[in-house]
This record gives C-alpha cells, structure tokens and sequence, in this order.
C-alpha cells in the first residue's frame, strides 16, 4: 500500500474515533517504517479508548444500579416511616395515618398493621386519621377492608379524628356500625380500651 | 498457552529466563510472565524473549507487560515489522521506569547483550545495604 493510501486510512481511522467509532482499526502490512510504528500507536490509542469506554460504561451501570438500591431503600424508608405504629399498652396499638392513602399505601400499611398486631398479641387498634382530611371512595375502602381484616384477626380496631368531609366519604360506604367504632379523638379512644382491658 | 518458558543458561555462563512467545497474548498469559518473574531465581533477573512475527498483545495483557518493574534486563528477539513496532512503543510506554529492555534480530546477539547487563538489586536489598 502507499505511504497515501495508508495516510488515507489513518485520517479515515482518526475521523470515525472523532465521532466516537473507536472499533476501526488500521491494517497493518509487515513493511518497516517510521509509518508503521505511527499505525501501531494509533491502534494501541483506540484500543486504550474502547477500553476506557468499556470502564466507562461498566462505571455507570454499577452507579445506576446502587442509584435504584438507594431508590428502594428509599421507597421502603419512606413507607415504614409513614406508618409508625405506636404500642400506647400492652396489646394497644395506635396507628396515625398521614397524608395521601391510596391503595399501594393501603396494602403496605394493613401488612406492616397486622404483622405487629400478631407480634404484639394486639387486641385493640386506634387508627387516628386526624392526619387525613379527604378520602376518595377508594381510600375509605382501603380502610374499612383494613379494619375488617384486622378484626378478623380478633382485634378490636377504633377510628379516632375523621374530619367531616372524610365522614361523609364513608358514610357513602355505609359500613357496618360494629365495624367503624368512632371516637372524637385518640385520647377518648383511648380511655375506653384501657377501661375495657381493665376488666379482662 | 502461547508462552513457553525454561531456564536457560548463556555461552559464558550468565543464567536467565528464556520466554518463546507466540500468537494472541492475552491477560492471563501476561500474567504468567508475571509468575514466571516472580519466581525467587528471575525475580530482578535476566531474561531473553523471543517473540514470533505475527504475535498480537491483547491490550489487557501490554498493560501487564508495561508494569513489570522486577527484571534487571530483557533482551527481545523479534523479526516482525509490526510486533517490532509494537514492542518498541510498549518499551516507550514503559517510560523506562524498569530495567533496561533491548530489541534484537538474532538469539546470539541478544545473549551477548545481555551477558553485558548488571544485575540490578531488589529496592529493599538496595536499601539495606546502603545503611
């Protein structure tokens, strides 16, 4: 090949690494020259790079996996922060719900409930929903479906704060009046089940 | 493997590695010359390689090749226009931080090379006898 033609292919090789195309290579001939040894460094350059790319790309996965790891941990931080279930006595839990209460959180915080209340030996449950002051149609059912599981469990479970509109809201539902036990608030709630436990 | 190695022993009686290399030189094989240095009698020792025309190191394994320190000389046989251009720019790599490394055309002429060479000392010999 002539010193052009491989001057050619040099530059042609330079350009598409320019771009980012590190994969092309300079064909080298068994011809001795000062030519040659500019074509082995070239590649030995692009090899450098795609092995730097590779590094690069490995880096930035293992970044984005410990990103997610951190997003769940966060997620899972998040959920058992929003429900902080409070032992108030022996087999006497309080539970306050706060903020929004969608079903995904429903489902979370009847699991995270009835895993206490089977650790503790609970009877009694005040959920507080002092914290909430709507809830859609889908919420109030989340937490009545909470209550009644939680009660098919033995536990006696007292709503404590619901706001009016949230009143109305389950009143739509028309639960069972066995079943939503309300209280103006917690300490009200809570002077009965100490009174009720009493006299076990 | 495309390595051999095996003690060798020049006309003058000065003893060193000799290493016939050959085809892809990959990481792992890079890693056995590593092994091979290190071994108590080539540790800071004299070796002869001949390398075949055509021979290719893998990047992996010239990075390898590029961080022995341990060696007081290497003389390199090599006929190859391409591996030689190849060598001579690991050798520039090297910065020549190392021993000495030299390239030859002929077996004889890189044993009487390297019968020349001294042997350089281990850093922490060196540094216990210049206490």
């Amino acid at each position: 090949m002539a010193d052009s033609a491989r001057l050619k292919k040099i530059l042609d090789v330079v350009v598409a690494a320019h771009g980012g195309d590190y994969s092309q290579r300079i064909s080298l001939e068994e011809i001795p020259d000062d030519l040659l040894e500019v074509e082995v460094g070239i590649n030995f350059l692009l090899d450098e790079l795609a092995m730097r790319e590779q590094e690069a790309e490995a880096h930035r996965e293992s970044i984005a996996a410990q990103a997610a790891q951190l997003a769940d941990q966060t997620t899972a931080l998040i959920r058992a922060l929003s429900t902080p279930i409070i032992t108030l006595s022996p087999g006497v839990l309080a539970l306050p719900l706060i903020g929004d209460f969608d079903d995904q959180r429903a489902e979370d915080t009847t699991a995270t409930l009835l895993e206490r209340v089977a650790r503790e030996r609970a009877s009694h449950v005040l959920l507080d929903l002092t914290g909430v002051e709507s809830v859609s149609p889908t919420t109030a059912s989340a937490i009545l479906r909470m209550i009644r599981t939680a009660r098919l469990l033995g536990v006696t479970c007292l709503v404590t704060g619901i706001h009016p509109t949230a009143a109305l809201q389950f009143a739509e539902l028309e639960p069972d009046p066995d079943l939503l036990q309300t209280h103006a608030n917690v300490s009200d709630a809570l002077a009965l089940v100490l009174r009720d436990t009493s006299r076990r | 493997m495309p390595l051999s190695f095996r003690d060798a022993t020049s006309p003058t009686g000065v003893a060193y590695l000799f290493i016939d290399t050959w085809g892809v030189i990959e990481l792992e094989d890079a890693q056995a010359f590593v092994a091979q240095l290190d071994r108590p009698e080539h540790d800071y020792g004299r070796v002869l390689s001949v390398v075949q025309p055509k021979t290719d190191f893998r990047p992996k394994a010239r990075k390898v090749y590029m961080q022995v320190e341990n060696f007081s000389a290497v003389a390199v046989v090599v006929n190859g226009a391409i591996v030689r251009a190849a060598i001579n720019l690991m050798i520039r790599l090297m910065h020549h931080r190392s021993g000495v490394v030299s390239l030859f055309e002929t077996v004889e002429a890189a044993e009487a090379w390297l019968e020349q060479q001294p042997l350089r000392q281990r850093p922490d010999r060196a540094a216990h006898s210049g206490s």
